[in-house]
């Protein structure tokens, strides 16, 4: 008994499955997909609506735009590349040992699935599996599993639904196929033809020694697969698994609704194909290809991982919003990083926090109203010049352990922005003063407290501090302190003492 | 010179490798510009500058005195930027400032700054313990130092009590009197909120204050290099060195009326730097180092063995017929030679290369002698070199002179490998390991130029 068990997923009439799993508009619509120059485009894939319509391979543009009814999409091979990464990835579900296999118009994987009966159950049941996984993600596949790698391929390119290849019943499955599924030559084809051999049941029949004679060591590989007997090193691939989605737009898109449309459809699929692995989006990064060869970026960090389909276009529309792209979009790519679907536990006495998402969508409308680098938690630098901070994206901070101030201190009263003064020195102290409010004569002054630094560049920063008692016009005695930037040579009120 | 008086007590130089900016010879110039009458070189961890300070001052008429920072790591990591304050700074011991008052005094340092150096397996600076310090306590002036020394780490960690402790436990190690608490002001608050507690301290225990600017660069200007050079040493931008850096300007040499100002309500912190001043009689002119003793026979001097070694030599060198002619001349010659090395002391120096050369010559290894040492018929004639001094007409002054004031220096040719290390072991074993060194040079070289000017950034 063999142990082997392969199963070929086929997609047939891919480029036009690649574009159409994005346009859920387009679902029962007849779509013909052409490739090609323009004024030289013919069809190179189309979905079965259209066929019935009569959209043919290789029919020319004009004729299909004469058709009643059809829409037209130009072929985009990086959403073609975007979808066979989605199949692998799903395939890969099911088996890591997974080879891509030449299949004209459609995609074909075949998988090695033997000893995975434990796991998915009999022959039929995963059968039905692969299907459904595929269905998930937007793909119409055929399915096939035998004990011939050769076998399952065939079968699959031609069949539609799922099929097993019953142990040695390959050569009954296959006898039916035409020649033509073998790729041969025109020359070889006609060779065919000319001896009236045109289905696989023909070539098994003839005689071995024969046939290679007159068409050489090939022969016996032709034989052997119309026999369901070919043999094949099976050469595995690795799939990868990156959170990418691409589509290119037949027509520039102005309107963010249109946008908006086609992104949640691939927001759906990144997010899907992210729970398959028990994981959810870390962070999103939409990056839109702009009429006038530009492009935009935007870039998205919610407090925590998230599934959340809604939440997740909210805060893509939020920062579409914040940062409308500058002119029509031809191309949007979903990019997002994987992260752990983890819950964030809170302390039971901990003060009551907002919901993470609420607060990212809270946070992105702040941004989209005062700007980016406005929003956030300020972080003091790493750096001795007076009062220097940035401001960091704002997360919620877990209750700390509360800072006993044992020390009685001065309390200070920033005044923002510093008011200028003029000055006047006595003993290069400061000895009387006046700003736009009023005039004051120092009665006490200590310091200076000198810094300066970044002196390597055009933030340099040289100043002294003085903490001065003054008294004012009423006679009101006040504390100040009074900075003086040696670089402007100027004079501030920087905060009041109480 | 002014009236008023200050002697900066506490000046790093570039010695503190990437830890001050100046050269030794460039604190002297800044200090003669100051009209400062002496000043202390406190390099971290070592004496390496010392020599050429000393060298620098007596050519400027500047009292030159020795210490060192010396790290101990009794007293706990140096003090840190507040733990609320975002900082890259390492963990270090602190460092106390020890000034040498006198020749025991630097001997103690030299051999305190060896046992910690010698204790350590890898390559770090290393720290003392409080063990070390009491050993080699004898002839040393301590003070407590500025934000890198033990008090203000002390102060951080467990408060005034903590820096009692501390401060008592250094008085019992320098006595009373050798134990000063010191006092810097670079302008800052928090620098001065710490002096106003060590001065409450101090008033307490009754022990004496002392000013110092903890210098890192001779100039403001030199504030660049230093901070440059800090860079360097953690291996980062200027950009992102942030409080690695300096704080501002001030630690650089000030003027007495600067230091005046600054301490004007504690004119004893001044007043003392004098009298420290005047208590450090060591300088490197009194190092009283004597070469090592060449062991002779019984009833023989150092000066009658070399003589007999030199007087076989001759009768080997010139004994010859061809040579023979030069023999009265050569005889004039040894007879000079041997009394200026006699006068000099330094017949056991010769007696000691004259020892390796007979090492090499039993071992089989091919040794010679080169450089000035040629022009010595001593050295000729003690096979240490191979030219004839008397028949090439070379002049002997060159190798030694009395008015030079020069210690006699004969570089050895050695293959390299295992027979060179098998000398070095010999001289170890002969003349014990603190006798015999390996000596190392500290230069600033081109990649240190280039990894300086990557600090900012720039393409080098």
């Amino acid at each position: 008994m063999s142990r082997e068990l392969y199963a070929c997923v086929h997609a047939t009439e891919f480029a036009a499955q690649a574009l159409l799993r994005m346009r859920t508009d387009l679902k029962g619509e007849p779509v013909a997909i052409v490739d090609g120059p323009q004024h030289d485009a013919s069809v190179c894939a189309m979905n079965r609506a259209a066929a019935q319509r009569g959209v043919v391979h290789g029919l020319p543009r004009m004729e299909v735009e004469a058709l009643d009814g059809v829409k037209i999409l130009d072929r985009s091979l990086a959403v073609e590349q975007a979808a066979r990464t989605v199949m692998l990835e799903v395939a890969a579900q099911f088996s890591p040992r997974m080879e891509v296999v030449p299949a004209g118009v459609g995609c074909s994987i075949v998988l090695d699935v033997a000893g995975s009966e434990l796991l998915f159950g009999p022959a039929n049941v995963l059968a039905t599996k692969i299907r459904d996984a595929m269905e998930s993600v937007g793909l119409r596949v055929s399915v096939v599993l035998g004990a011939n790698f050769h076998t399952v391929r065939l079968k699959a390119a031609t069949h539609r639904g799922l099929c097993i290849v019953a142990m040695g019943a390959e050569a009954e499955t296959l006898a039916h196929l035409p020649l033509k599924a073998l790729e041969l030559s025109f020359e070889q084809q006609e060779k065919f033809e000319m001896w009236g051999i045109r289905s696989f049941a023909n070539l098994a029949a003839l005689p071995e020694s024969e046939l290679i004679a007159r068409l050489g060591a090939r022969a016996r590989e032709w034989q052997a697969m119309a026999r369901g007997v070919a043999s094949h090193a099976f050469q595995p691939i690795e799939a990868d698994f990156a959170l990418r989605e691409v589509y290119e737009f037949d027509t520039p898109v102005e309107q963010e609704e249109g946008l908006l449309f086609i992104a949640a459809r691939m927001l759906d699929c990144l997010v899907d194909r992210a729970s398959t692995h028990a994981l959810a989006l870390a962070s999103l990064t939409a990056e839109l290809v702009l009429e006038g060869a530009s492009t935009q970026s935007l870039s998205m960090h919610p407090a925590l991982p998230s599934q959340d389909r809604k939440f997740l276009l909210k805060l893509l529309q939020m920062e579409l919003a914040a940062h409308p792209p500058q002119a029509a979009v031809l191309a949007i790519t979903l990019h997002a990083e994987p992260g752990k679907t983890s819950k964030v536990q809170m302390g039971l006495f901990a003060p009551q926090t907002p919901e993470s998402s609420r607060l990212d969508i809270t946070l992105a409308r702040l941004k989209a109203m005062v700007g980016d680098d406005r929003v956030g938690t300020p972080v003091l630098e790493d750096s001795h010049r007076p009062g220097s901070f940035r401001v960091d994206s704002f997360q919620v901070q877990s209750a700390g352990k509360a800072h006993a101030e044992t020390r009685e201190r001065a309390a200070l009263r920033r005044v923002r922005p510093p008011r200028v003064l003029e000055m006047m020195l006595a003993d290069d102290r400061p000895g009387y003063f006046r700003d736009a409010y009023d005039s004051f004569r120092v009665t006490a002054a200590y310091g200076p407290w000198r810094t300066s630094g970044a002196w390597w560049s055009v933030d340099a920063w040289d100043q002294e501090e003085w903490d001065v008692m003054a008294r004012d016009s009423r006679g009101q005695t006040l504390g100040f302190v009074l900075v003086h930037d040696r670089l402007r040579a100027e004079w501030r009120l920087e905060a009041l003492l109480d | 010179m002014t009236d008023e008086n200050y002697i900066e007590l506490h000046a790093s130089s570039a010695f503190s490798f990437l830890a001050a900016a100046s050269s030794p010879e460039s604190l002297i110039e800044t200090a003669a510009s100051l009209e400062m009458p002496a000043l202390t070189i406190t390099d971290r961890n070592g004496v390496y500058g010392a020599a050429r300070f000393h060298t620098a001052a007596k050519r400027c008429g500047i009292k030159a005195h020795i210490g060192a920072e010396i790290a101990v790591s009794s007293f706990g990591r140096k003090l840190q930027p507040a733990s609320w304050l975002p900082h890259i700074q390492q963990d270090e011991p602190a460092r106390i400032t020890l000034l040498c008052a006198s020749q025991v005094g630097y001997q103690n340092l030299c051999q305190l700054i060896t046992r910690f150096k010698m204790r350590e397996t890898t390559k770090t600076e290393g720290a003392a313990t409080l063990d070390d310090l009491a050993e080699f306590s004898d002839g040393l002036i301590c003070l407590t130092g500025g934000d890198e020394g033990p008090l203000a780490a002390a102060l951080a960690e467990g408060g005034t009590e903590h820096a009692r402790k501390t401060a008592d436990l250094l008085e019992d190690i320098y006595g009373r009197g050798n134990l000063f608490i010191e006092l810097q002001r670079h302008q800052q608050r928090e620098e001065e909120a710490r002096n106003q507690t060590l001065l409450s301290m101090a008033a307490s225990l009754q022990m004496p204050i002392v000013a110092t600017n903890g210098v890192r660069a001779a100039t403001p200007q030199d504030r660049e290099v230093l901070d440059v050079l800090t860079a360097i040493r953690h291996h980062l931008t200027l950009d992102r060195a942030g409080r690695l850096l300096a704080f501002n300007s001030e630690r650089v040499l000030q003027s007495a009326s600067a230091m005046h100002r600054l301490f004007r309500d504690l004119p004893e912190a001044i007043s003392n730097t004098q009298l420290i001043s005047q208590r450090l009689q060591f300088t490197l002119d009194k190092l009283g180092y004597v070469f090592p003793h060449y062991p002779v026979p019984e009833g023989e001097t150092m000066d009658s063995f070399l003589t007999r070694r030199v007087e076989e030599g001759v009768r080997k060198r010139y004994g010859v017929a061809d040579k023979r002619s030069l023999l009265t001349r050569t005889r004039a010659q040894v007879q000079r030679e041997l009394g200026l090395i006699a006068k000099l002391g330094f017949a056991g120096y010769f007696l000691i290369v004259w020892d390796v050369i007979r090492y090499c010559q039993r071992k089989g290894f091919l040794v010679q002698g080169r450089g000035s040492a040629a022009n010595s018929v001593v050295c000729y004639a003690l096979e240490i070199t191979a030219v004839d001094p008397v028949g090439m007409e070379l002049l002997f002054e060159r190798f030694l002179n009395e008015n030079r004031n020069e210690w006699p220096d004969i570089d050895l040719d050695l293959p390299s490998g295992s027979e060179r290390e098998s000398v070095i072991q010999y001289l170890y074993e002969r003349y014990g390991q603190l006798g015999a060194a390996a000596p190392r040079r500290a230069k600033w070289a081109k990649h240190s130029a280039l990894r300086s000017s990557r600090s900012n950034d720039s393409p080098a």
